[in-house]
């Protein structure tokens, strides 16, 4: 019934679902907090997440919650904003207008300033290089305090309204304050005051503006309250991506992730996704989030994606994974191509994946296991014993090849290809095509054809990979490793002093280095003279390794059944994703991987598909040490 | 140019100070007391003023106070009262000090209690101009508002220099304290 009443949501509101979601999990306080309802989230520098509540201040440190109340605990314990300045004292605002700093025994201490505590609510801190400390409120405007005295900047001062929904400082130092009446900058140089007003008259959508945020660029996406989303160059002073039609409701938050969408935290319509290369806009298809009025959105620095929201509990999700769950048996081999279009080969089909609809529709009923797009647009088709398909989408034109046309087998495993080069990887061995122009031209393709009378190892190739050199590489069923440079096949039995078997899955670094996964053996790397081998040691946590590919960081993707691994190839630090993302239970196919035009890294598996996407922002993944307290002799 | 606004402000100040004084609405007061202590490592001085005029217009939350400071006495002797005259504060070229804005919140005078308030405005000493934000505590009762207030006064922050030789005889960092009585 639930379900019935998500897709009926969605059709009534004609906004597509995302398809692919991040996998979200709720991280409750539990039952001794069950009256709490979280409010906001904020992460310090030191890793921790602070959560702003109607009952105090919670830290999380991953596991679990520590409340901190106000020392007056039967006042006022709302905590309305959280702010970690750049000498990492934290500010806690409240509801009644009263700030507290976090002292260095865990205890909050009142702040007071000779000025006083505003008596609003406080909406939000900001700190610019100049050190100012930016106060905003809803009631009373903005304060700052340059460390000695606190002012007052309100209607007296030229803003449009004294109750401040957000706030943010600019790399200039100055705060840009949402109010009703359209943005503020403010400024404060010299001991002078600077109010600049933003409204509708400069392009402004609307004049409610219930979220700011600063992009990479110190340029800003804005909330709003009826007009749903806006941009605004600073140095254009211009808007762009106004909506036309916002029927969404008012904005709560915002969070960017660079270069790729804008989430947005909607009054009661939970969250919608804002892709900023095709500028559309999509739901977050989890029920957790269907109607919830979302209060807060942070992008931690591990990539999770955190919402706070009146449906509680928070939830949070790895914005680098996302999935596609329980449409397609035994996804064999993936496919994104140039135009966006993904393609799914299975053992009853091949599928095309309509991202707006979020569904699958039969292409063509085949075995598929190997999917390649050539230069001119054409899908190559890859079967379990039923030889090759090569289809221009476009016209619908499509060829059959099997051995009679030059295949050295009509089980293809895998095809790579380069420009008019196309390798195949057969259980008869390796076919190279060379089509300067159309495939459907066959008569002006040349076909070249390896094996093991060629000075291959064998003629069992599971896996082919055209590295940046030109070189091709191939991994065979129990003879290690080959690859073929100017028309000249090398072989490699052994590497690191590890005798190689069957080699599954080849990829290479930003550096040219080649990288390769054994059978049991683990992942090796090859830097041109020598072999490194790593295995349980260095950290490889499942040899069963079924793919590997490179994201757009330069890692290395290790696909295997207990999950995904990501190895920083120079330092060989390895970051481990599993359950936590929605992995348990993964069952990847054999180089059913591929790598879209946006950098995305598409992987298949049983009834379900992963999208990775390789985050600009830079991530920490290592764990960081936080002494809260020292005891000496068993004395505190 | 700063030198004549400041006066331009001063006597805007003391005209709307006398409409002030005709309205019944309007809280006065005539003889509110400030006093100042300035407590450097050899010397405590410490001097007060009973002739500081308010006045707190509840419609609008608009305030004005103001004192001469030719009016503080005590000090530590004559020569001191003297030399924060002449040296210090030149109080023949800046006759007055005086605060005036608004108060941020809004309150009901009109109901008795005590209050905390935060009033905003331009403090000016020295004719130098500071916007300040100065918390005050106010007790309402009928047609009497008791106010009472303390602040600190950077000395620097109103061009007011001190002589090196006496750096350690005047704090940098002045303490005041304000009470004050008005009645509607």
């Amino acid at each position: 019934m639930r379900a019935l009443f998500f897709i009926l949501f969605f059709s009534f509101l004609g906004v597509p679902a995302g398809g692919q979601t991040p996998f979200f999990t709720a991280r409750p306080l539990g039952e001794v907090f069950r009256e709490v309802k979280m409010s906001l989230v904020y992460e310090g520098a030191d890793g921790f997440l602070w959560f702003g509540s109607n009952k105090g201040l919670f830290r999380y440190d991953g596991q679990q919650y520590q409340q901190f109340l106000a020392p007056d605990s039967l006042s006022n314990n709302k905590v309305s904003a959280i702010f970690e300045d750049k000498g990492r004292r934290l500010w806690v605002g409240y509801e009644d207008g009263r700030i507290f700093h976090m002292g260095p025994a865990g205890e909050l201490q009142l702040w007071q300033p000779e000025e006083g505590l505003p008596s609003a609510r406080i909406s939000g801190f900001g700190q610019g290089d100049d050190g100012l400390i930016w106060i905003a409120t809803y009631g009373e405007g903005l304060y700052y305090y340059n460390g000695r005295r606190m002012y007052n900047i309100d209607v007296g001062d030229g803003l449009p309204g004294n109750d401040i929904y957000v706030m943010v400082v600019d790399q200039e130092g100055r705060a840009w304050a949402g109010t009703d009446g359209g943005i503020s900058v403010c400024a404060a140089r010299n001991g002078e005051k600077e109010v600049r007003n933003i409204t509708r008259e400069d392009g402004l959508p609307d004049e409610i503006v219930r979220s700011i945020i600063p992009d990479e660029n110190g340029n800003f996406w804005i909330g709003t309250y009826d007009k749903g989303i806006c941009y605004y160059d600073i140095r254009k002073q211009a808007f762009s991506h106004v909506q036309e039609d916002w029927s969404y409701g008012a904005i709560n938050a915002l969070e960017l992730f660079q270069g790729r969408e804008l989430w947005i935290g909607t009054e009661g319509q939970g969250v919608i996704r804002y892709m900023l290369a095709e500028s559309r806009l999509a739901y977050v298809d989890f029920e957790g989030l269907s109607g919830a009025k979302v209060q807060g959105l942070h992008k931690d620095c591990e990539g999770n994606i955190w919402v706070v929201n009146n449906n509680k509990p928070v939830y949070a999700a790895n914005r680098q994974f996302e999935i596609i769950e329980g449409e397609i048996d035994n996804v064999q081999a993936v496919l994104s191509t140039r135009d966006g279009k993904l393609w799914v080969g299975s053992q009853n089909g091949l599928y095309r994946y309509d991202e707006l609809e979020g569904a699958f529709s039969l292409f063509k009923k085949e075995n598929v296991i190997s999917l390649f797009e050539s230069q001119s647009g054409t899908v190559w088709i890859g079967t379990f014993g039923n030889g090759l398909f090569c289809l221009d989408p476009e016209t619908g034109q499509e060829r059959h090849l099997t051995e009679a046309d030059g295949l050295s087998n009509g089980s293809i495993l895998a095809i790579d290809g380069k420009g008019p080069y196309i390798w195949l990887a057969t259980l008869g061995g390796v076919t190279e095509f060379i089509c300067h122009n159309d495939i459907f031209e066959l008569d002006r393709t040349q076909v070249k054809r390896f094996d093991e009378a060629s000075g291959l190892g064998t003629n069992f190739i599971y896996t082919v990979f055209l590295d940046s050199k030109g070189r091709a590489w191939f991994g065979t069923d129990g003879e290690g490793l080959s690859y073929i440079e100017n028309g000249q096949i090398h072989n490699f039995s052994e590497a690191d002093g590890v005798p190689l078997k069957a080699v599954y899955s080849i990829t290479e670094d930003q550096r040219g280095h080649i990288w390769f996964s054994s059978g049991q053996e683990g992942v090796f790397e090859w830097d041109g003279q020598r072999f490194q081998h790593l295995s349980v040691k260095e950290g490889i946590r499942d040899m069963a390794i079924t793919s590997l590919a490179t994201d757009d960081n330069g890692n290395i993707l290790i696909v295997h059944p207990s999950g995904i691994d990501i190895l920083d190839p120079v330092t060989k630090h390895i970051i481990y994703y599993d359950n936590e993302i929605g992995l348990q239970g993964v069952e990847p196919n054999l180089n059913a991987i591929c790598r879209g035009k946006d950098g995305a890294i598409w992987i298949g598996a049983q009834r379900r598909l992963i999208r990775y996407t390789a985050l600009q922002e830079e991530l920490c993944i290592h764990p960081r040490t936080s002494i809260n307290s020292v005891a000496v002799f068993l004395e505190p | 140019m700063k030198f004549y606004g400041n006066m331009i402000f001063l006597i805007l100040a003391t005209l709307l100070f006398r409409s002030f004084c005709t309205a019944q609405e309007y809280y006065r007061a005539e003889e509110g007391t400030i006093h100042f202590k300035s407590d450097a490592p050899l010397e405590l001085i410490e001097a007060s003023s009973d002739k500081m005029r308010g006045l707190i217009n509840p419609k609008d939350n608009s305030f004005a106070f103001v004192v001469k400071i030719n009016s503080f006495q005590g000090f530590n002797s004559p020569l001191q009262r003297e030399h924060f005259n002449e040296n210090y504060l030149e109080s023949q070229r800046y006759p007055e000090a005086s605060f005036s804005g608004r108060i941020i919140e809004s309150v009901d005078f009109t109901q008795p209690g005590k209050y905390t308030i935060r009033a905003k405005g331009k403090l000016s000493i020295h004719g130098v101009e500071q916007e300040r934000i100065i918390k005050s505590e106010v007790v309402a009762n009928g047609d009497k508002l008791e106010v009472a207030s303390s602040f600190s006064v950077f000395l620097e922050e109103h061009n007011i220099t001190i002589p090196k030789i006496v750096y350690q005889k005047i704090a940098e960092e002045i303490q005041v304290e304000i009470k004050a009585t008005l009645f509607k």
